[in-house]
């Protein structure tokens, strides 16, 4: 039975740790490309004219 | 097979975006995430709970459900590899090399679960964690052919050279899928044969192996929409990254 639970154990942490790892990255990318965005955005805005 | 030269990143101006929660693809993607998740709990019922004890093999064999779902889909990863890199051959264009790279991961993931869970039901029924087993040795050496493909990815500098190396990996390293699937019938092998497949099982073991795989096969397509979605953002941030000196 011990061997058992260590299989499923194995896999099933294996997998949500991989999802953990995917979900992770898919967001800290998300949160860098909208840095990205807003500073790629701001170089593109001419400055002010002044009168 | 002439390659187009062209940049591997997502085309200017496409900006990866993200779906709103009522919009139809936000939908679609919890619908998607809420079936994969009930299919794996229902294969995780039927394989521990629901399924016959084996009379020889006792609760062990319960291992045996999950291990063909993992070593199906480290097989199919490989094959979506190889197919896409066929394509990524010919015609050149990026999102066959990003569709390579990510099932290439998966199946790493997959087959790395693979060695380790057959391992464990090793151990009680062969009495050692590991032989060198033809079933065994061809799998390991899947294994390294694929962590060579992902080695390589990491260490090649030039885009579309990396790409094109890759492919070639990807496609020759196919070969050892079914070497690894027919190793049982060809050499004298310690592993069991395709039961299933032979009808060496009873219903209820036939129906949690083939609702296991199903499971397993769903959550590799959700994984491999995750892991292309990453692949789009990273691309997408790469390409508005300041070149260097512009700083």
């Amino acid at each position: 039975m011990e061997y058992l639970i260590a299989a499923y154990t194995v896999i099933i942490l294996g997998l949500i740790g991989y999802i953990a790892w995917l979900l992770r990255q898919k967001l800290l990318l998300r949160r860098e490309l909208a840095v990205l965005e807003v500073q790629r955005k701001s170089e593109r805005t001419p400055p002010p004219v002044p009168f | 097979m002439a390659l187009r030269s062209q940049s591997l990143t997502t085309a200017p101006g496409v900006t990866e975006r993200r779906p709103s929660p009522g919009s139809s693809r936000g939908v679609g993607d919890w619908l998607f995430t809420g079936v994969t998740t009930a299919l794996m709990l229902v294969a995780l019922w039927m394989a521990l709970i629901w399924a016959p004890t084996e009379a020889v093999q006792g609760a062990p064999q319960r291992i045996v459900y999950f291990h063909v779902g993992t070593a199906w889909v480290a097989f199919l990863a490989f094959f979506v590899v190889c197919v896409a890199s066929v394509m990524f051959l010919i015609r050149g264009t990026p999102v066959w090399d990003r569709v390579a790279r990510s099932s290439a991961e998966i199946g790493v993931v997959y087959t790395t679960l693979v060695l380790i869970g057959g391992a464990i039901w090793g151990k009680p029924i062969w009495g050692t964690w590991w032989s060198w087993d033809p079933r065994l040795t061809t799998t390991l050496i899947l294994w390294f052919i694929y962590i060579g493909y992902l080695m390589l990815r990491a260490y090649v500098g030039n885009d579309n050279q990396r790409a094109r190396f890759a492919a070639v990996v990807g496609i020759v390293g196919f070969v050892d899928v079914p070497i690894v699937y027919y190793s049982v019938e060809w050499w004298r092998s310690l592993h069991p044969v395709q039961s299933i497949v032979r009808g060496q099982t009873t219903w209820e073991m036939t129906v949690t192996t083939i609702l296991a795989t199903i499971a397993f096969t769903v959550l590799y397509a959700w994984m491999l929409r995750q892991k292309l979605q990453i692949e789009r953002l990273r691309d997408r941030a790469a390409q508005l990254q300041p070149a260097e000196g512009q700083e």
